[in-house]
C-alpha cells in the first residue's frame, strides 16, 4: 500500500492548519496592505489632480491679473501721453503769446525810440538848417534871415495871398509868436499891416517862443491861426523820413517773421 | 530503496506514528508560517517596503491574477484555499533538490490528501456561491442522465490529481536515485534541474486545476469544463 489513512487525514489536517496560517500570516495582512497602499495612491493621484486643477485655476488668476495690469498700464500711459501733448501744447501756447508780447513791446519801444530820434533829428534839423540858412543870408544877402521872413511875410500880406480873415473874429487881440526876439521896428511894421486889414483898434501882442521854427505865427481866439515859417518843410522832410522808416521797419518785420515762420517742433 | 517517505516512521505508538512525510510537511509549514510572519511583522502600508514584503506581495498579486484569469471571479474568496496549495507544493518540490529533504508531495498520502480537500472544497464554494439546488443541479446538466458520469468524473478527476502530482515527483526522485547510482557525474544534476522544473509546473497545474473545478462549480448555468488543461 502506497499510502495510509493515518498520514492522509494527518496531512488534511496539516493543510487545513497550513491555510489558516497562511491566511492569518500572509494573504490577510498582503492583501489588506495592498488595498490600503492602492487606496494611498489614488488619494495621492486625486491630490495631486486637484492641486494640479488648483494650479491651473491660479495659474488662469494670474493670467487675468497680469492681463488686466497689462490693460491699466497702456491706460495710464495713453492718458499720461494725452496729458503730455496737452500739456505741450499748453506751454507752447504760452509761450507764443509770450514771445508775441515781448515782440509787441519791442515794437512798440522800437516806436518809440524812433518817435523820438525822429523828434530828435527834426530838432537837429531845423537848427542846422536855420543855423546855415541864417549864416547864409547873413553872409551873402547882408540881412538878417528873421527880417527877411518878416518883410516877405508882410509883402506877402500886402499882396493878398496870406488870408487872415480867421483870425477876423478875434478882436480883442492876436498873439504874434517868433521864434526869435523882434525888433521893435518890425513890431511896428507887422502891427501895422495886421491892423491894416483887420481893424485898427486890434491890439497885437508879441511873444517869443524858441520853439517855433524859425518864423511867425499869428493866433487868434479859438484856436485859429496863421503861421510863417519852416514848418512846412521840415514837415515834408519828416515825411520823407517816415516813409524811409517805415520801409525799413516792414523789412526788419518780414526778417523776423520769416525767422518765426521757420522750423516749428 | 524508499518509494514514499511514509515508510519512514519515526516515532509510533499505536496508530499514532510519526513518519517522514508528516515531519517534512512540518518543515514546509513551518518555513512558509515563519517567513511569512517575518516579514508580514513588520508590513508597512507606504509607498517604500522591505525586499521580503515586496517578494511576498509579488508572489501573492500572482496567485491572485492567476486565479482571477481562471475564474474570471473576485479571488479573494479562493487566495487563502488556492494559494496555499500553490505555496505548500511548489515549496515542497522546490525543496527537493535539498540533499536528505524528502518532499511530502512525493507521498501518495499527502497528495491524496490534498486531492481530497479539494473534492471537498468544490462543493463548499459551490454551495456557498450558488446554494444547495444551484450547486446539485449541476449533476443533472445538461440531462438527468449525465448523473453518473458527473460523479464518476468528480472522482476521477480527484483521483487523477492525486495520482499526477504522487507521480511525477516520486518518478523524479526514482530517476534521481537510480541515475546516482548508474551514473554518478553530471547527469543527476542535469535531472535535478529538470526535477525543479517538473516540481514547480506540478504546483501551477494542482493550483490551477483546483481553481478550475471550484470555478466550474462556483459558476452559474456554465458547462463543466473539468480534465480541461491536464497533462
Amino acid at each position: 500500500m502506497l499510502f495510509d489513512w493515518f498520514t492522509v487525514f494527518a496531512q488534511i489536517v496539516n493543510f487545513l492548519i497550513l491555510v489558516f496560517l497562511l491566511q492569518k500570516f500572509l494573504y490577510g495582512p498582503i492583501v489588506n496592505t495592498m488595498q490600503e497602499r492602492e487606496r494611498l495612491v489614488k488619494e495621492r493621484i486625486e491630490g495631486a489632480e486637484q492641486k494640479q486643477l488648483e494650479a491651473e485655476q491660479e495659474r488662469q488668476h494670474y493670467q487675468a491679473k497680469n492681463q488686466e495690469l497689462h490693460e491699466h498700464f497702456e491706460q495710464k500711459q495713453q492718458q499720461a501721453e494725452e496729458e503730455v501733448q496737452a500739456w505741450r501744447k499748453e506751454a507752447l501756447h504760452g509761450a507764443r503769446q509770450e514771445v508775441d508780447v515781448t515782440l509787441q513791446e519791442w515794437h512798440k519801444s522800437v516806436q518809440q525810440e524812433m518817435s523820438s530820434f525822429k523828434a530828435e533829428l527834426r530838432r537837429f534839423a531845423v537848427q542846422q538848417t536855420y543855423t546855415v540858412a541864417r549864416q547864409a543870408v547873413r553872409d551873402l544877402a547882408d540881412t538878417s534871415l528873421e527880417e527877411r521872413m518878416v518883410e516877405v511875410f508882410l509883402s506877402q500880406l500886402n499882396k493878398g495871398e496870406i488870408d487872415l480873415s480867421k483870425l477876423k473874429n478875434s478882436t480883442d487881440g492876436i498873439t504874434l509868436r517868433s521864434a526869435f526876439k523882434m525888433p521893435a521896428k518890425l513890431q511896428e511894421q507887422v502891427q501895422k499891416e495886421v491892423q491894416a486889414h483887420l481893424g485898427k483898434d486890434l491890439s497885437l501882442r508879441f511873444e517869443n517862443d524858441p520853439d517855433l521854427t524859425a518864423g511867425i505865427e499869428l493866433a487868434g481866439q479859438e484856436g485859429h491861426q496863421v503861421a510863417w515859417n519852416l514848418r512846412r518843410y521840415l514837415e515834408a522832410l519828416e515825411d520823407e523820413l517816415d516813409s524811409q522808416f517805415q520801409q525799413a521797419s516792414l523789412d526788419t518785420k518780414s526778417a523776423s517773421d520769416s525767422a518765426q515762420a521757420g522750423p516749428r517742433p | 530503496m524508499e518509494i514514499s517517505p511514509d515508510t519512514w516512521v519515526l516515532w509510533q505508538s499505536g496508530s499514532l506514528k510519526l513518519n517522514a512525510t508528516i515531519l517534512f510537511t512540518w518543515l514546509v509549514m513551518a518555513i512558509l508560517v515563519i517567513g511569512s510572519w517575518l516579514v508580514t511583522r513588520k508590513i508597512s502600508g507606504a509607498l517604500t517596503m522591505s525586499r521580503g514584503q515586496n517578494m511576498l506581495e509579488v508572489i501573492v498579486e500572482g496567485v491572485m491574477n492567476q486565479i482571477e484569469e481562471v475564474s474570471q471571479q473576485d479571488p479573494r474568496p479562493y487566495l487563502p484555499f488556492v494559494g496555499s496549495l500553490f505555496l505548500f507544493i511548489i515549496v515542497s518540490n522546490v525543496l527537493a533538490i535539498v540533499p536528505g529533504f524528502q518532499p511530502p508531495t512525493g507521498s501518495l498520502s499527502t497528495t491524496v490528501a490534498l486531492a481530497l480537500c479539494v473534492f471537498l472544497a468544490v462543493p463548499v464554494f459551490g454551495i456557498r456561491t450558488q446554494g444547495l439546488r444551484g450547486y446539485l443541479r449541476q449533476y443533472i446538466q445538461p440531462t438527468p442522465i449525465m448523473l453518473p458520469f458527473n460523479i464518476i468524473g468528480e472522482l476521477s478527476r480527484t483521483l487523477a490529481l492525486a495520482v499526477r502530482l504522487f507521480g511525477n515527483m516520486m518518478s523524479g526522485g526514482l530517476i534521481a536515485a537510480i541515475l546516482l547510482a548508474i551514473v554518478p557525474l553530471f547527469f543527476p544534476i542535469v535531472l535535478q534541474a529538470l526535477g525543479l522544473l517538473t516540481g514547480v509546473i506540478q504546483a501551477y497545474i494542482f493550483a490551477v486545476l483546483a481553481m478550475v473545478y471550484i470555478a466550474s462549480a462556483t459558476r452559474a448555468h456554465s458547462g463543466r469544463d473539468e480534465n480541461k488543461g491536464e497533462k
